[in-house]
């Protein structure tokens, strides 16, 4: 299949790794444009990490290329995965940019303002094509209410609300569930509204999974920012522990965005039905995936049919917002967020 | 003393739901109605065989009046209610307490040196969905509540754009005047101490109007919880009204979303609902202050919680002015 373009999977490191088996590697296989051609990681990647990729890699039935280099040399490959530990990810994004590959990146981007930039430092010189994997703006829901707004549906939008509290959870993310899972809402809100976030007042607490023990990271955080033209925006961000959720894993995922001359309210579970089983009550879900539509939206700006609608310049300044918040919450006090 | 012999003070708006609400009390009777406008009071009085005056001074004087519910203008809450207590006349009290916190630590120690009773007329906590929620929570149901998020999304004031609502010199604010009612509905689902607040607003209806007609309020608690308190009188469509709440407990969550109401209408007009209206939580306020008063008991809104409420809302409103998180703490040294 000559057309189909190739997709290396840099690395299944740890919790990034996760994300790239459920994820990222199902969302490039069922594409009909790309094909998965190997595994890759750095040479100088712990050996562990090295084990669990090349038995990824067999699992997928692809080659296992224990050089991150020589993956890169190949001229089949044509958009890489990379879900390596945010440690390691500035200096992997620094080569594939070089290399020129399109880059999906596992979100967060990074997990400091100054990873953000580094890597954003290494793709601007490039043109290349790199996205964080911030899917949610990718939402069907979320892109129509978009253009709705855009077309001014509802007037001048003035406040945004947004919860984003994923369910059924037993642990806490080990980089805290804020870094875990802010950026979803902050960029979705960045993109409805098409406006920077400006500054932030932000809570973090650890309350909602019992399970995680003490020294867990936090499992809920509230961001109250303020964006350009004084748009009020604030969302929630948390793992829950209720197993009942009839949604699930997804939990709510809602945002509605107030406007001078209306209302848009988005629930991104929905379209969905109402099952009432014998057991147990369901809404079962039946948008299209997020994570599709940001791989299609990927595999069409590769092929120049598109510009991209999301660079490494949003997952910088997703970063700087959720760093910011982390640290408005130390200091109890409504900070600015930096310039980047 | 099995019947509490009761003055209505202000017969205005709010008022007239109190009037209705101690006629469906079967332990209480109106003895007694003030204005300053002569045909409120009157009207108020006469079909209830009650006297009527338009001098407070006069009614504390006259023999059945036992107590006090006040419902004037909110920035003559302080000085009437004052008034009152050193008439030794229970009191209930229309939200918010006061519009300053001077205001509110007037009343609250009026009433205490006179041996007075307070309670203070926070509705919200007294209406159908507060009340599930309430008890939910202390069954048990979602563990130890972390985060609550209240919206009632209003349009525009039906009233006199001009009226003293939309004045913050006499409102003290929309915070103060609507707002507190949040503030007090998260602290008692929360049950938590609040410690700071952020608030965020918009003059969205007009730029030249004197109040935020739309806000936002982060409250956050002592023991972790954040409370996210929307409140809107700027809605488009004005007439929906409707209100949205999430509460995530530390072992479960709580959610009532828009629709959830038990009727919905749709018309050429767009979406109406058609909810039961704010009564039953005046009928729930004023009898259960009845009671407490009647039976000796602590009223189910204390003057210090109420208290607490101004001072969230007089805090937030300082916020709206100054873009920073205020702790209470600093419009407060009780807090």
């Amino acid at each position: 299949m000559p057309d189909r373009l190739g997709v290396l999977l840099a690395s299944f490191e740890s919790y990034a790794g996760a994300h790239q088996r459920l994820m990222y590697a199902p969302a490039f296989a069922r594409h009909p444009r790309c094909r998965i051609v190997a595994v890759a990681d750095a040479a100088d990647a712990p050996p562990a990490v090295h084990e669990l990729n090349r038995r990824e890699a067999e699992a997928l039935g692809v080659p296992y290329v224990a050089d991150l280099d020589a993956a890169l040399g190949r001229d089949d490959v044509r958009i890489v995965s990379l879900c390596c530990s945010l440690a390691r990810r500035p200096a992997l994004v620094d080569r594939i940019a070089r290399a020129g590959k399109a880059l999906l990146i596992d979100k967060p981007m990074a997990g400091t303002i100054a990873d953000a930039q580094a890597a954003c430092a290494a793709v601007r010189p490039t043109g290349l094509l790199a996205q964080p994997a911030q899917h949610y703006r990718f939402d069907a829901a979320h892109q129509a209410a978009r253009e709705q707004v855009a077309r001014g549906r509802i007037g001048l939008p003035y406040a945004v609300h947004a919860e984003f509290l994923i369910a059924t959870g037993r642990a806490v993310a080990e980089m805290g569930e804020l870094r875990n899972f802010g950026c979803y809402p902050v960029d979705a809100i960045r993109a409805i509204t098409g406006c920077a976030v400006r500054t932030v007042c932000a809570t973090v607490t650890r309350a909602l999974i019992p399970e995680a023990g003490e020294g867990a990271a936090e499992d809920f955080a509230f961001l109250a920012m303020t964006l350009d033209h004084g748009i009020i925006a604030t969302t929630s961000v948390g793992r829950t522990s209720v197993q009942t959720h009839p949604r699930g894993y997804s939990g709510d995922r809602t945002m509605r965005i107030v406007g001078s001359h209306g209302v848009i309210a988005i629930d991104a579970h929905k379209p969905a039905l109402r099952i009432y089983g014998p057991e147990r009550a369901e809404e079962r879900s039946f948008a299209e995936s997020s994570i599709d539509r940001q791989v299609h939206h990927l595999v069409r700006c590769a092929v120049g049919e598109s510009d991209p609608d999301l660079t490494a310049d949003d997952g910088l300044a997703v970063v700087a917002v959720i760093e910011t918040a982390y640290e408005s919450a130390r200091q109890g006090r409504v900070l600015p967020v930096p310039a980047v | 003393m099995t019947m509490l012999g009761v003055a209505v003070v202000g017969c205005g708006g709010v008022g007239r739901h109190h009037l209705e609400a101690l006629r469906r009390c079967d332990r209480a009777r109106l003895v007694a109605t003030v204005d300053v406008v002569p045909d409120l009071a009157r009207r108020a009085a006469v079909e209830r065989g009650a006297r009527w005056t338009t001098d407070l001074n006069d009614a504390l004087n006259w023999p059945h009046v036992q107590a006090v519910i006040l419902c004037t203008p909110s920035w003559t809450h302080a000085d009437l209610a004052v008034t009152a207590a050193r008439a030794g006349k229970h009191l209930l009290v229309e939200k918010p307490l006061a519009t300053t916190v001077d205001g509110a630590n007037r009343v609250l120690e009026a009433c205490r040196a006179h041996g007075v009773a307070l309670m203070v007329g926070h509705t919200h906590r007294f209406y159908g969905y507060a009340r599930a929620i309430r008890a939910a929570l202390d069954g048990g149901a979602v563990g130890r509540p972390v985060y609550l998020r209240l919206l009632a999304g209003g349009g525009f004031w039906a009233a006199d754009w001009r009226a003293w609502q939309l004045d913050p010199a006499r409102s003290g604010g929309h915070v103060v005047h609507n707002g507190v009612h949040f503030m007090d509905l998260a602290n008692h689902l929360l049950a938590d101490r609040p410690d700071w607040v952020y608030a965020q607003g918009h003059r969205q209806t007009s730029a030249h109007l004197d109040i935020h007609d739309y806000f936002h309020v982060t409250v956050g608690y002592r023991g972790g919880a954040t409370a996210a308190c929307e409140m809107s009188r700027s809605a488009i469509p004005r007439g929906l009204n409707y209100r949205v709440l999430t509460l995530l407990g530390s072992h479960g969550e709580i959610v009532m979303d828009w629709d959830d109401e038990a009727q919905v209408l749709f018309a050429e007009g767009g979406v109406e609902l058609l909810g039961g209206g704010v009564q039953e939580g005046f009928d729930r306020v004023d009898a259960a202050w009845v009671d407490a008063v009647l039976d000796g008991a602590p009223p189910p809104v204390t003057g210090e919680e109420g208290r607490l409420a101004v001072v969230m809302s007089v805090a937030a409103e300082r916020s709206l002015a100054t873009g920073e998180v205020i702790r209470l703490a600093e419009v407060d040294v009780h807090a």
